[in-house]
């Protein structure tokens, strides 16, 4: 991948996510009754590190991305990323540091315009390069072409067609090559391979470790396959009802197994587990 | 032949506020009606700016700066006081009309014996109907030039991603706001821009020239979209260019053929009808072999139907 964009700084000291007592509800029932989604969270999460964010539908997972992304806002509570308090600082202002698949392909790629008029946005916006002349297309293409390669998916030789006639699941590939690119200093990954087919998802699922792992993003990916959420990170925190339950890091992860994760897993939610899970176990 | 020269000739007059359609609703998907407010502003000003003494393009700019201002109104209060823009074209148009007779200082003004662009382009010979044609013509491509040139820029490309998924844009780091902002103030700008071209090359303005004008750009939209679909920029520009003309030609063999000009707006609704027919059903509307087929779609269509709150 070109280097050319948007060089980071070095690492600093310290966390690189903050967020102490987040609370945020939602209005349930037609208003009469709230919903608390996160209830007094605090996490901390430093530079580099590659954490898996597990919990049951509904536990409040999407809701603290779309938070430290800045699509929604805390009721309470405070966020810095990178040493700057974004509590309040809208998702257009954050674009640099902070780049987020979604759960839902639709969401991730812009459908009436073409890959490559995608991945132009994704670079020129956060780089506050929205001008009025045209944007640098040949860099683009190289960069564009370079980011989908690692996919195999054949789609760096269809930079001219229009991304609504993709699938979810190119459409997920190119949501992680568009992040890549931008190389921001936090990935956020909402379930980006749960619409792929098993073998796809592998593949888009390593290729994004390596993308991260290369260019030492700090990632919070999450996930329902606990075996991925083991094996392929540095930490893994399970969320029950808007609250941390589990945070697992070093030789306390190493110490744990899979199955061990699924029987804690059964004993916080209380309820069977759901079969993708369980077959991601055995 | 004669016919199809009146359809030109009164199409392009309307080819800006076709653009102006075109930007606010395919472009940014804001189904803003404030255009045809826009649309009277704007001719109220040219006409004014024109008697006072002032030349032909000072008038235009004047009309479309004035009608730039309808649009930045309804998009901040849309922005900032979350009104829906429907609701808020709709008040600002009818509040239009009162502006544009507190611009000319009355109901109606004469350009007669005033310059403008056509009386200029007669100046060389050319015939009333040409002169038209050409004054409308070239600054019918004129603004659709720059309006695409915006368009292919960085900045034009993320204005359509505004238009497209507001999440996405802004998690791009794009200020979608100031880009639903600045778009509808140029899709009014194009539309007062129309309104001075009808006004100056009619000879006269009355405050009633705005009523019910949205509907000429809705068709010049839908009949170009009918005959050129295309979600690029460049084939979408000239496809709304071609339907405004298209449409008047229509209506111009609609009035040769003898149906009274009392007709036209009930004319102009089939047309558009007629067109919106097309584009659903393609060519057989009624062939029973797809008649299953159809069927379904309909039941898709119920199915995808959602329900819009306009308060
Ligand atoms: N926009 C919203 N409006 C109302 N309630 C919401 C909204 N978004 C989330 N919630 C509620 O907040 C809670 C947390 O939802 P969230 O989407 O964060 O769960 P999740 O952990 O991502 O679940 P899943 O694994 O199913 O994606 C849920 O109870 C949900 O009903
Ligand atoms: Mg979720």
């Amino acid at each position: 991948m070109s280097s050319s964009l948007s060089e980071q700084p070095a690492t600093p000291r310290g966390a690189l996510v903050t967020v102490r007592g987040a609370e945020k509800q939602f209005p349930a029932l037609g208003g009469r009754e709230m919903i608390t989604a996160l209830d007094g969270l605090d996490i901390t999460i430093s530079p580099g590190s590659f954490v898996a964010l597990i919990g049951s539908n509904g536990a409040g997972k999407s809701t603290l991305l779309s938070v430290l992304m800045g699509a929604q806002f805390l009721d309470e509570g405070a966020i810095e990323i990178d040493g700057e308090a974004v509590t309040d600082q809208p998702s257009w202002q954050r674009s640099d540091k902070v780049a987020m698949v979604r759960q839902n392909p639709e969401n991730n790629v812009l459908g009436g315009l073409t890959i490559e008029e995608n991945f132009a946005l994704a670079v020129m916006g956060p780089r506050r390069g929205l001008r009025l002349r045209r944007y640098p297309r040949a860099e683009i293409r190289a960069n564009a072409a370079a980011a989908l390669a690692g996919f195999g998916m054949g789609l760096e030789d269809r930079l001219d067609e229009s991304s609504a006639t993709l699938s979810g699941g190119q459409r997920q590939a190119i949501a992680v090559a568009m992040a890549a690119v931008r190389k921001p200093r936090l990935l956020l990954l909402d379930e980006h391979t749960a619409a792929l087919d098993p073998k796809r998802a592998r593949i888009v699922g390593e290729a994004t470790t390596e993308i991260a792992r290369q260019h030492g993003m700090t990632t919070i990916m999450v996930t329902h396959d606990l075996a991925h959420a083991m094996h392929q990170t540095d930490r893994v925190l399970m969320m029950h009802r808007g609250r941390v339950v589990l945070d697992l890091s070093g030789p306390e992860k190493d110490g744990t197994g899979v199955s061990d994760l699924a029987g804690i897993f059964e004993r916080v939610v209380g309820e069977a587990l759901p079969d993708r899970t369980l077959l991601a176990v055995s | 032949m004669e016919t199809l020269l009146i359809g030109a000739q009164i199409g392009l007059l309307y080819g800006p506020l076709g653009l102006g359609i075109y930007l606010a609703i395919s472009v940014l998907s804001l189904p803003d009606l404030t255009l045809e407010g826009s649309f009277g502003v704007g001719a109220a000003t040219g006409a004014a700016t024109a008697v006072a003494g002032f030349d032909p393009v000072t008038a235009m700019l004047a009309g479309m700066a004035v009608g730039a201002c309808a649009g930045l109104i309804t998009a901040v209060l849309h922005t900032r006081l979350r009104m829906n823009v429907l609701l808020t074209g709709i008040l600002m148009t009818s509040a239009a009309w009162s502006v544009s007779i507190a611009i000319m200082g009355t109901g109606n003004v004469s350009l007669v014996r005033i310059d403008t662009l056509f009386t200029w382009v007669r100046g060389f010979g050319v015939s009333q109907q040409n002169a038209t044609i050409i004054v409308a013509g070239g600054v019918s491509l004129l603004l659709a030039g720059l309006l695409a040139a915006y368009l292919h820029t960085s900045s034009g490309l993320a204005m359509r991603a505004t238009g497209l998924n507001i999440q996405t844009a802004r998690s791009f780091g794009i200020r979608t706001e100031r880009y639903q902002i600045a778009g509808l103030a140029m899709a009014n700008a194009l539309a007062a821009a129309s309104g001075v071209l009808v006004a100056h090359s009619q000879g006269f303005m009355d405050v009633s020239i705005q009523g019910g004008i949205i509907v000429v750009g809705l068709a010049a939209l839908i009949v170009g979209m009918t005959i050129l679909p295309s979600e690029k920029i460049i084939p979408g520009i000239i496809a709304v260019l071609v339907g405004v003309v298209v449409y008047r030609i229509v209506i111009a063999f609609c009035l040769r053929a003898g149906i009274p000009p009392a007709n036209l707006k009930l004319l102009t609704t089939l047309i558009v009808l007629a067109f919106i027919a097309i584009r659903m059903h393609g060519g057989g509307l009624y062939r029973i072999r797809e008649w299953r087929q159809r069927r379904r779609q309909h039941i898709q269509f119920l199915e995808e139907n959602r329900v819009v709150k306009l308060i």
